[in-house]
């Protein structure tokens, strides 16, 4: 779906809010909504970035019926974190931004829902800053093998095969990895 | 004491500008930041004035401890203590952003002296650690901003979890707080009328297409920055890796642009080149926008080879001296716009006529 307002690029964030009993829909790709956000226009809208990452909009409104089946966790106004003591109130003006680090767990059924929408998993599987190997986490590892297993598909595809060679060796040490984590072998689907 | 220090940077080239990097004549730049905050701090958006300056001072202390940056030696702004026109140099210099340069309060730039590496501090996230090199280089500048996190993340406690990664201020950076970007020179693709289908395709693949500075800056002299928008589920080799093999691309699509216009409508590329020229060595009044243009241009032609008084360091310096602050700087006074353009034109006349 292209976005509402360029008509060019990819719609990436997708926001609906009800007023006055109504659905408004807005699709939008990064860049608009950033653009928006900066101009004042979402918010003039009645839309915001906040609301566009985390939902809030239609999680603080009790009567919003459309696709809504918010658990008690998210529609609750109460939750305050501990930390800075900021409220979803505070997210909402704060242009998607948190107050801490903390935030991230008193709001992660939030976090968690933006997290699926704008990034591409859930699970880190970077680097670390105490320098340990972030493929010692098995889920991390499993991610890691199913990126492989596509990009060693996608050489051989263009037939690069000194390239696909390379990946097939890292693909091998990454399935040895995760059976010394996993004794028991739960890598019947690595070939 | 703080302005002598903005003149001292403003008498150095800029390495980035200056040194030679591969495939120099369509990719300026390559650029890394990573974003990273303290653990037991709230981020810079909820912090109190004086949790600022104890931040500040942490990462400071961190930076001169590890030798960072080349710390103790490098340069240290406290942007509330500069004027307007010396913070926006930092920003054309691309040193610091325009969120930073307008928030000044409680926040520090640290710069190493050739202006390779910086840490914005308190900018969203506490720390924005920059590297920056001239050319299409992603993963000189990935060995070198890895080394420099894990040298400050040595004295430093940062926020981090198992799940998440690198916690940051906004969710959209969460993870491994990297974003990787490669300023473009594309001139041939708007030419030929490529551009648009282009950035419509780049961003399919998750990466974002944006003007020389950031937001809002479309296409001017036809530059371009290409930058990773996925933070969390991706290692920062792998971020890098789908950038560089994306850029790989757009650099031949470019060159493969250029050629077709040389073969099929060679006197409207040189007519553009020679009109570029032009305006800049013989007009006595310039905007910015129309001199990025220009300079483009100009660059075209350097690129081809078709000028023998004029190198592609030269373009690229010019590129950033046109900017209105740089320009006062250079003036010793403030400059209304109009005046600015007189000052431009004759600065690029200057340079035109060596």
């Amino acid at each position: 779906m292209l976005c509402d307002r360029c008509k060019k690029k990819e719609a990436t964030i997708h926001v609906k809010k009800v007023s006055n009993g109504k659905v408004e829909s807005l699709h939008l790709c990064a860049d608009c909504a950033r653009e928006k956000e900066e101009q004042g226009v979402l918010g003039a809208l009645g839309f915001n970035l906040a609301e566009v990452l985390f939902n809030i909009g239609e999680m603080a409104k009790p009567h919003a019926e459309e696709d809504s089946s918010p658990d008690e966790k998210k529609s609750d106004p109460g939750i305050t974190c501990p930390a800075c003591g900021w409220n979803m109130e505070k997210l909402q003006s704060s242009h998607g931004r948190l107050g801490c680090p903390e935030c991230y767990r008193t709001f992660s059924a939030i976090i968690g829902e933006a997290l699926n929408r704008i990034q591409r998993g859930e699970m880190h599987i970077g680097k670390r800053p105490d320098k340990t190997d972030p493929l010692l986490n098995a889920a991390a590892l499993r991610i890691e093998i199913t990126r492989t297993r596509k990009k060693l598909a996608e050489l051989v595809r263009r037939e690069e095969y000194e390239k696909a060679a390379v990946c097939r060796d890292k693909l091998n040490a990454l399935n040895d990895k995760l059976k010394s984590l996993e004794p028991r072998g739960e890598v019947s689907d690595e070939k | 004491m703080k302005s002598d220090a903005v003149k001292r940077l403003l008498a150095s080239p800029v390495s980035f500008l200056a040194d030679s990097g591969p495939d120099e004549d369509i990719a300026i730049s390559s650029r890394i930041r990573l974003a990273r905050n303290l653990r037991g701090y709230p981020f810079p958006c909820a912090a109190e004035p004086e949790q600022l300056t104890e931040v500040c001072d942490l990462v400071s202390a961190a930076a001169n401890a590890s030798g960072s940056l080349g710390c103790p030696d490098c340069f240290s702004f406290d942007m509330a203590e500069l004027p307007v026109v010396d913070r926006e140099i930092l920003l054309e210099r691309r040193l610091a952003s325009r969120d930073f340069i307008d928030h000044p309060e409680g926040s520090r730039l640290l710069v190493r002296s050739d202006e390779s590496c910086s840490i914005m501090i308190n900018e969203e996230d506490q720390l924005r650690i920059q590297v920056l090199a001239p050319g299409f280089q992603l993963d000189k500048v990935w060995k070198t901003i890895n080394a420099l996190d894990d040298e400050l993340a040595a004295h430093l406690d940062y926020a981090f979890d198992d799940q998440l990664g690198y916690l940051t201020c906004c969710p959209t950076n969460v993870g491994t707080g990297m974003r990787a970007s490669v300023m473009l020179h594309l001139p041939g693709l708007v030419m030929t009328n490529k551009i648009t289908a282009t950035i419509h395709g780049i961003n399919k693949l998750n990466l974002a297409v944006r003007g020389i500075f950031g937001e809002g800056s479309d296409n001017q002299g036809n530059l371009f920055q290409v930058s990773n928008q996925v933070t969390l589920g991706e290692t920062e080799s792998g971020i890098v890796e789908n950038l560089s093999q994306v850029i790989r691309q757009l650099i031949t699509h470019e060159k493969a642009a250029r050629v077709q216009l040389l073969e099929r409508d060679q006197a409207s590329l040189l007519d553009h080149v020679g009109r570029s020229y032009g305006i800049l060595r013989h007009s006595y009044k310039l905007s910015s926008k129309e001199a990025l243009n220009c300079l483009s241009g100009l660059r075209v032609g350097v690129d081809m080879g078709l000028f023998n008084n004029v190198d592609i360091h030269r373009v690229n310096e010019m590129f950033l001296t046109i900017h209105p602050a740089h320009l006062q700087k250079n003036a010793g006074r403030t400059l209304s716009s109009a005046e600015r353009d007189v000052v431009r034109a004759a600065y690029c006349r200057s340079q035109l006529a060596k």
